[in-house]
C-alpha cells in the first residue's frame, strides 16, 4: 500500500516537472531568440509596435518600409531626422531624449519591441525589458561595419530578415557603385569633424564616418587603432596632420574653428589653401549612421570632391 | 644686540629651507616646465633654439607662428590659472584657518562651472555659444568672466553659510562636510543642465575636467589682471592673516576686523578661482596642496608664501599640463586628469593628518 503510494508520488513530481519544463518552451513556441550586445531576448515572432531609442535604428526600420511607434527625438520632433527618412516614415509618438528617454511614454505606447543602444541604455535595459522585449544593439559607438551587422539583427527581429538582407545587399551594391566614381589614383586624405564652441574633435579612420569614406576610397588623415575612433585636437594637432579635405559637422553656429580663422596658421592648411573645408549636415553625417545615412553621406562626400 | 642677531640666525636655522633657495629653485623648475611646455607637442622640430629666435628674430615662419601663437599662450596660460588657484587656495586655508580649504572642496568652482554649464548649455536660451557675449534674462549680454564670478560667489557663500563660519562656530570637519554636499549638489544640477542639451555632451565633459589646450592670447588677457588683482589681496592681507592662524581671538585683540578681512579676502578667491575657471574650467587640486606644499618648505608666513605659492601653483599646473599630452599623444587629454591624480592621495593624506576636535 505505502509502496503504491510512493508511486504516486513520484509520479506526479515526475508531471509537475514535466509541466514546468513545459512552460517556457510553449513561450519559445511563441516568437524567436534573437542574439545581441547584451544577451538573448524572445521576441514575438511579427513585432508591430516597435519603439527605438536611437537614429541608426529608425533608419533601419525606414528601410524596410517600417514605422516605429516611438522614436527617442531629443524633443526636436521631426527636425530630429533627416527629412530622407522623415518622410518614409508615418505617424510615430516622441519618447523623449536618446539619452533619457521617457520609460513612462514609452511603456504607454505598448510596445511589443525595443531597440536600445549599448552605450546609452546599458543602465536601463532591466526597466526596458519589464515594459517589452529589448534588443541592445551597437547603434552610437559602432562601426560603419558594426551598424551594418546591426541592420542584419533588427531584420531578424522584425521577422523581416529576406527584405532586410536584400535591402543590406543593395545598399552594398550602391556604395560600390559610389566607390566605382571615386578615382583610384585618388590620394587626397580628408578629416570629418564635429566641431563646437570650444573644441574639434576629428573622426578618425576607426570612426563611423571615417570607415565609411575610407569604403568609398577616401583615406583618413587619421589612422586609428579600432577602439580609438575619436580624437580631440588643438589648431596644432591639425597643423601636424594637414589634412587635404576637411569635413565640419558643426554642432553650434559659433565654433572653435571661427577662432582659428583669425590665426595666421590657418592659411597654412592644405584644406584652406585648396579651399577644401566643407561644411556638411551635422544631423546626417554625425548622428544617423544607418544604411539610408551613408548611402546619402557617401553620395554628398562626391558630389562635393568632384 | 648680539643677542637678537642670535635669536634671528637661530630661526633661519629651524625654517625647513632659506627663502632665497627655495624661490631660485621654484623659479628654475618653472622656466625650464616652461621651455619644456614649448618644445613639446604634435609638430616636431619646435625646439629651445626656435623659442629664443622667435623672440628675438620673429620671421613669421611657421614654427615660430606655432611657438608665438600657440604655444607660449598655452604655457602662459598654464602658469597663470597655476597661479591663481594657489592664491584661492592659500587665501581660502587663511581666512577659514582651515587646512582644507580649496576652491575644488569648497564649492567655489563647482558654482562657477555650473554658472558657465549653464549659460554655454542655453538653458537661458542662448542658442549661440559666443563666449563674449552671453545674454542672461533681466542681466543683459555677460562675458564669461563674470558669469564665472557670480557662480563662484554663489558656491562659497552657500558653503560659507553652511559650514557655521558666518555664526562663529567653526568646525573644519563641517566646512568640509559643507563644502562635499554642496560640489556635489552644484554638480548635479550641471549634469542635469547637460542632459537637456545632447549635442555637447563631449564637449563639456571634456571642459568638466578642466584643461588649457586650445587657449590664445585672449585667454590669457582674461585672466591676467585678476592674478595681479589675486597677488594684491594677498599682499594686503599677509599679516592680517598671519595673526589670524594665532587665533580669532588674538587676531580681533591687536586690533583686526576678522569680518573685514573675511569680506576682502572672499572677494579676491572669487576673482581668482572664478577667472581660472572661465579660461580652464574647474581644475581640482592645484588650490589645496600647494600652499601646503609652500608652508612645508619655507614655514607659515604669509609675506613670503603670498610669493612662493603662485610661482609652485604655475609649476605645478604647467607641469600637468605637459604630462596630460602624453595621455593619448599626440591628441590631447585634458590636464585637470593629471591634476586630480596627483592631488587626490594628497587630499587623503592630509585629511589623514588633520585632527578632528
Amino acid at each position: 500500500m505505502s509502496r503504491k503510494k510512493y508511486f504516486f508520488k513520484r509520479l506526479s513530481i515526475l508531471g509537475l516537472i514535466s509541466f514546468l519544463v513545459a512552460i517556457p518552451l510553449t513561450s519559445v513556441q511563441a516568437g524567436k531568440v534573437i542574439k545581441h550586445e547584451m544577451g538573448e531576448t524572445t521576441v514575438p515572432d511579427n513585432p508591430q509596435r516597435i519603439v527605438v531609442l536611437e537614429f541608426s535604428f529608425v533608419d533601419a526600420l525606414a528601410a524596410v518600409g517600417i514605422t516605429p511607434v516611438g522614436v527617442a527625438d531629443d524633443n526636436k520632433g521631426e527636425g530630429a531626422l533627416i527629412p530622407e527618412i522623415a518622410s518614409k516614415l508615418g505617424e510615430w509618438t516622441p519618447v523623449g531624449a536618446r539619452k533619457q528617454p521617457s520609460l513612462e511614454v514609452v511603456s504607454s505606447l505598448n510596445p511589443d519591441l525595443i531597440i536600445a543602444d549599448l552605450k546609452r541604455h546599458e543602465a536601463i535595459v532591466g526597466e526596458l525589458n519589464g515594459i517589452a522585449p529589448t534588443i541592445v544593439l551597437r547603434g552610437l559607438q559602432g562601426t560603419y561595419e558594426d551598424n551594418v551587422a546591426s541592420m542584419s539583427v533588427i531584420g531578424e527581429a522584425l521577422g523581416l530578415s529576406d527584405q532586410m538582407e536584400k535591402r543590406i545587399a543593395e545598399h552594398r551594391s550602391t556604395i560600390e557603385a559610389l566607390a566605382a566614381k571615386v578615382p583610384a589614383s585618388e590620394s587626397r586624405t580628408v578629416l570629418p569633424a564635429v566641431v563646437w564652441a570650444d573644441g574639434f574633435n576629428a573622426h578618425a579612420s576607426s570612426s563611423y564616418t571615417g570607415e565609411l569614406l575610407e569604403k568609398i576610397g577616401f583615406k583618413n588623415a587619421i589612422q586609428s587603432a579600432p577602439g580609438k575612433p575619436y580624437a580631440t585636437m588643438t589648431l596644432e594637432n591639425l597643423i601636424a596632420i594637414d589634412p587635404d579635405v576637411i569635413f565640419l559637422m558643426k554642432y553650434s553656429d559659433v565654433t572653435i574653428v571661427d577662432g582659428w580663422k583669425s590665426n595666421p596658421l590657418w592659411n597654412v592648411l592644405k584644406a584652406v589653401k585648396n579651399n577644401q573645408i566643407h561644411v556638411v549636415r551635422t544631423t546626417l553625417w554625425a548622428k544617423f549612421r544607418g544604411m539610408i545615412a551613408a548611402e546619402i553621406i557617401a553620395a554628398d562626400a562626391i558630389k562635393l570632391l568632384y | 644686540m648680539a643677542n637678537t642677531t642670535n635669536s634671528v640666525s637661530t630661526r633661519r636655522v629651524s625654517r625647513r629651507l632659506p627663502y632665497l633657495k627655495a624661490f631660485v629653485i621654484s623659479f628654475l623648475l618653472l622656466i625650464i616646465g616652461l621651455l619644456l611646455s614649448t618644445t613639446i607637442g604634435a609638430v616636431e622640430g619646435i625646439n629651445a633654439k626656435v623659442f629664443f629666435l622667435s623672440l628675438v628674430q620673429y620671421d613669421g615662419s611657421i614654427e615660430h607662428l606655432i611657438m608665438r601663437t600657440l604655444r607660449m599662450p598655452r604655457a602662459a596660460l598654464g602658469a597663470l590659472v597655476g597661479a591663481n588657484l594657489a592664491i584661492a587656495g592659500l587665501l581660502m586655508q587663511g581666512i577659514s584657518r582651515n587646512p582644507l580649504a580649496s576652491p575644488g572642496i569648497f564649492g567655489v568652482n563647482a558654482g562657477a562651472s555650473l554658472f558657465v554649464a549653464l549659460t554655454f548649455t542655453g538653458v537661458y536660451g542662448a542658442a549661440a555659444t559666443d563666449a563674449s557675449s552671453i545674454t542672461l534674462p533681466f542681466v543683459g549680454p555677460l562675458g564669461i568672466v563674470p558669469v564665472a564670478f557670480l557662480g563662484a560667489a554663489f558656491g562659497g557663500v552657500l558653503v560659507y553659510f553652511l559650514g557655521g563660519v558666518a555664526s562663529g562656530r567653526v568646525n573644519p570637519v563641517r566646512l568640509v562636510l559643507a563644502g562635499v554636499a554642496v560640489s556635489t549638489l552644484l554638480a548635479s544640477l550641471m549634469k542635469g543642465a547637460i542632459i537637456l542639451r545632447d549635442d555637447q555632451t563631449d564637449s563639456i565633459v571634456f571642459w568638466l575636467a578642466g584643461a588649457v589646450d586650445g587657449s590664445d592670447w585672449n585667454d590669457v588677457r582674461t585672466i591676467l589682471p585678476w592674478t595681479i588683482v589675486g597677488l594684491g589681496t594677498t599682499v594686503y592681507l599677509a599679516v592680517s592673516l598671519n595673526l589670524l592662524a594665532l587665533g580669532e581671538d588674538v587676531a580681533v585683540g591687536l586690533g583686526r576686523n576678522i569680518h573685514v578681512i573675511r569680506a576682502i579676502g572672499g572677494l579676491g578667491i572669487i576673482c581668482v578661482a572664478g577667472s581660472a575657471v572661465a579660461v580652464a574650467g574647474p581644475i581640482t587640486f592645484v588650490g589645496l596642496i600647494v600652499p601646503h606644499i609652500c608652508r612645508r618648505l619655507i614655514g607659515v608666513d604669509h609675506r613670503v608664501l603670498l610669493a612662493l605659492a603662485p610661482l609652485l601653483g604655475a609649476t605645478m599646473m604647467v607641469y600637468s599640463d605637459i604630462l596630460a599630452r602624453f595621455i593619448a599623444y599626440p591628441f590631447e587629454s585634458p590636464a585637470g586628469i593629471v591634476t586630480a591624480l596627483v592631488g587626490g592621495p594628497y587630499f587623503l593624506y592630509l585629511t589623514q593628518r588633520t585632527r578632528i576636535d
